[in-house]
């Protein structure tokens, strides 16, 4: 499996999509440093969240909200690099239709599979340290100490967030071996995060129990990472956990399935 | 006897209603050069991929290298196939899409790159991006591709397509190659009879997803063969009167009835008449002979 | 501190990695080369993870050699073998033509005068198996060996004269002539008799069995010795670009004893002493052209 994965490296960084999805991260980091204000892609402030995200500023005062980590409490922007990253590792297999190379030659579905799911995983995380850290860094350079977390917290914020983006990738990775096809994978994603958000807002109007409401509003992706950024206490930190290796295992499995079943163009 | 590479038994594989693949048997010796022979959607394709695992059999086995079931995809990496369109990374020049599949299959000697590029005779493009090529280059790299690894066998699927007459006699050329130089197997698909002719020992003739005849190249041009049939009574006389009256020696005894005379220069009456003269009787004398063509539409409607 | 402790674990993590990638790589070309070893096979060692690619490459390349031999030793069996095939048949072939004639003075009214010459037939067919069986005998040794052939001196017109008497008979009793069209009474070359003679029968016999009309062999020196031989065809299908491979005959039903063989051999035979042999068709004319580049100083160095 090694092999292959370097195989892939040698081939992504010849290619395009990844120098994109690095600029994309470079450039919302930087507008939002010269701005001096966090910004988001897709929804504004949701407006539900606001009562949710109040009350824990004030109450976490021991930790200042600082501009780099209002930045990173925005990391939901990082979704959009990484449909890159995984369009990049999986999608351009099914668009060249080069995977009956790698299934044809003592490649078991299974492994192929896993080191797709493996790589993604793997390779977004190098990404979100690396996002995280490149804003560190420019915040550095630009304001020098201020307005930033020490190194130690910032790498904990991104410990932190760590599950519930690898459980996004994870259902990226999923969404690919279910449609097959590059143009319907890049249609779904992207759409995807709206709709979610838009399916939840619903949810959240029409349904009676307080328990739902609580735990969308929550666990929400945006919402969560948003929270996270702001060192939140131990319990939620690990119910993230649990729900990013959730998502992890149901989508590794599910994929897997879907992929064992389907016939290979 | 020779050591056989692959044998399938009653292989089938529909998709829903549709049949592509019905029961079909196959076999295929070590040193073989294997035709597939059949129209545009006959199964070729099918089967190709059942045997590559590119999908699973319906109904049906096979066997690669002695060995079934799980033991058996230990063995694909003794194969190398291009099947369907040659399928490669556009943004990669030739070179570098070899070079990714030498790190995917473990190759560590780059120099095997080399030597396969040059086989097909892509060396000097091998700096060229893959989506700049003709289909007749694309093709070339898929072959490439299938003969990277030092396989045992080398499955093609209609590796003429898309050939100019000079690139499919270099090709031609290449199977040879292969087979005799470095003692590969190849199991080569197409539609056109006559070039598969040209290189193949032993072929297979499919149609509707049927095996209609497996048969050697020495069978083939026994029964296509432009000879005279006479069906008689007295086989032993009549070949001693086409030996010491007429002075014929190219001929063959088919059983107790039927000689079949593939001498270019006799002819249908001088035959009759010596033979009758002979005191023989004469029950049907007529001439047969078949292009490759004709024989296979004859196979065809046979069925 | 606490960043210090981090970064001592975070590097034994990755030493400890790289351990167990080398442990499993190491057992990886175990395991193939078991496989390998097992079962006769082209494919070399894969790398697993790319740490012990040197030493894969080493092995990889021992494997190839392996490969080249098994292939040289296999090929030298086949033309052994085939010679083999070759034998047989031309032995036959002058024995039952003097058994025929035994049988026809046995049982024929013929005249003592008619009694000699079938005789002196017999006499010249057998004393053409003694030539045959020595020749066959030496280059048997030739090739099991591998050696190089012996050369020697030798007069190339002589031994072309010699094979064309060969079959001077068989060609009159069909009518047809061998024209030998040379300007030279000696040429000298540096090779070896015996396959020199074994080819150009090979060559003539196929004109014989296989051609119509006469043979014309046409010997000319400009650079290199140029010997061509031509005659008419039976029937044009010829695929010229195999006639010279093993089996290749029109010949379909086999039944006039032709094997495929002789051209095969008589290229064999001639790349072994390091020239050339070409043929092409021309309308209905088949020609085969010998080239036998000539020592510089006209005799064999050493």
């Amino acid at each position: 499996m090694i092999n292959m994965m370097r195989a892939d490296l040698y081939r992504i960084f010849r290619g395009i999509g990844i120098y994109i999805a690095a600029a994309l991260i470079i450039i919302m980091s930087s507008v939002s440093i010269a701005v001096k204000e966090p910004g988001y892609i897709g929804n504004g402030n949701v407006s539900y969240n606001d009562e949710v995200v109040v009350p824990v500023m004030q109450e976490t005062s021991s930790t200042h909200e600082t501009l780099v980590q209002g930045i990173l409490a925005a990391n939901i922007n990082l979704y959009y690099p990484l449909i890159i990253i995984v369009f990049v590792i999986l999608m351009t297999d099914f668009s060249n239709k080069t995977m009956k190379n790698t299934l044809s030659s003592a490649v078991s579905k299974r492994k192929y599979f896993a080191y797709k799911m493996i790589m993604s995983l793997g390779f977004s995380a190098l990404f979100i340290v690396f996002g995280n850290l490149f804003t560190y860094i420019l915040n550095l350079i630009v304001h020098g100490k201020k307005y930033s977390e020490p190194l130690m917290d910032i790498l904990k914020i991104t410990m932190l967030q760590m599950p519930m983006l690898l459980g996004v990738v994870s259902l990226l990775v999923f969404i690919g071996f279910l449609f097959k096809k590059a143009a319907v994978y890049n249609a779904v994603s992207i759409s995807f995060i709206m709709l979610f958000q838009i399916v939840f807002g619903f949810i959240c109007v029409f349904t009676e129990s307080e328990s739902l409401k609580n735990f969308l509003e929550n666990y929400e992706l945006q919402s969560a990472l948003n929270k996270l950024a702001y060192f939140p206490e131990g319990r939620y930190c690990l119910t993230c956990l649990c729900i990013g290796i959730a998502e992890i295992l149901v989508f590794s499995v599910s994929g897997y399935y879907i992929f064992k079943k389907s016939e290979i163009k | 006897m020779r050591e056989i590479i692959l044998q399938t038994d009653q292989l089938t594989k529909s998709y829903g209603k549709f049949t592509a693949l019905d029961h079909a048997d196959m076999t295929v010796y070590r040193g073989d050069i294997y035709g597939l022979i059949g129209r545009n959607g006959a199964g070729k394709t099918t089967m190709m991929k059942l045997v590559a695992r590119l999908a699973e059999p319906t109904e049906g086995s096979y066997s690669l290298f002695g060995k079934r079931g799980y033991a058996a995809e230990k063995e694909k990496r003794r194969i190398g196939s291009l099947i369907e369109n040659p399928a490669f990374f556009g943004n990669l020049t030739a070179y570098q899409n070899l070079r990714y599949y030498c790190f995917q299959k473990g190759i560590t000697d780059l120099k095997q790159i080399d030597e396969a590029l040059e086989l097909v005779r892509l060396t000097d493009v091998k700096n060229k991006k893959f989506r700049k090529f003709s289909l007749g280059m694309k093709q070339r790299l898929g072959i490439a591709f299938a003969v990277l690894d030092n396989p045992d066998l080398v499955i093609l699927d209609e590796p003429i397509n898309g050939l100019d007459p000079i690139g499919i006699s270099e090709l031609r050329d290449t199977f040879r190659k292969l087979n005799q130089e470095r003692g590969i197997t190849l199991i080569i698909s197409s539609h056109i009879l006559s070039e598969l002719y040209a290189v193949a020992n032993r072929f297979l003739f499919i149609d509707n997803g049927r095996v209609i005849k497996e048969i050697t190249k020495q069978e083939l041009d026994l029964e296509c063969s432009r000879c005279i049939i006479v069906k008689t009574d007295d086989v032993k006389k009549t070949a001693i009167i086409l030996e010491s009256k007429l002075n014929i020696t190219d001929y063959q005894v088919i059983d107790t009835e039927e000689i079949r005379i593939y001498d270019e220069n006799a002819k249908t009456d001088e035959l009759n008449k010596a033979i009758v003269r002979g005191g023989v009787n004469i029950s049907q004398i007529y001439e047969s002979g078949v292009s490759l063509e004709d024989y296979f539409k004859q196979l065809v409607r046979e069925v | 501190m606490e960043v210090a402790f981090v970064i001592a674990i975070l590097v034994a993590c990755i030493l400890l990695f790289f351990l167990i990638l080398q442990k499993t790589e190491i057992k990886n070309i175990t395991d193939q080369l078991q496989e390998i070893r097992k079962s006769d096979t082209n494919v070399l060692i894969h790398s697993q993870n790319g740490t012990a690619d040197k030493l894969i490459d080493q092995v990889n390349m021992l494997l190839k050699d392996m490969h080249d031999i098994k292939t040289a030793y296999n090929r030298k069996n086949h033309t052994l073998e085939q010679m083999m095939t070759n034998i047989s048949h031309d032995l036959r072939t002058p024995l039952t033509s003097a058994m025929g004639y035994i049988n026809l003075i046995r049982y024929s009214e013929l005249s003592e005068e008619e009694k000699g010459r079938e005789l002196a037939i017999i006499e010249k067919r057998l004393t053409r198996l003694e030539e045959l069986i020595n020749a066959f005998f030496e280059m048997s040794r030739i090739v099991s060996n591998g050696k190089e052939p012996e050369k020697a001196d030798i007069n190339i017109i002589s031994v072309l004269e010699e094979s064309i008497v060969h079959y001077y008979d068989d060609f009159s009793d069909k009518n047809r002539q061998i024209i030998f069209e040379c300007d030279y009474r000696r040429l000298m070359v540096c090779s070896n008799q015996e396959m020199l003679l074994r080819i150009f029968d090979n060559l003539i016999g196929n004109a014989l069995k296989h051609g119509a009309g006469d043979l014309t062999i046409n010997v000319e020196k400009i650079d290199e010795i140029k010997i061509t031989f031509q005659n008419e065809l039976v029937s044009p299908d010829i695929d010229i670009e195999h006639i010279f491979d093993e089996f290749y005959t029109t010949d379909i039903s086999r039944t006039k004893g032709s094997t495929g063989l002789g051209l095969a051999i008589a290229k064999e035979f001639t790349e072994m002493l390091g020239e050339k042999i070409e043929a092409s068709l021309c309308g209905d004319n088949f020609y085969i052209y010998l080239i036998l580049h000539e020592e510089n100083d006209l005799y064999c160095r050493g």
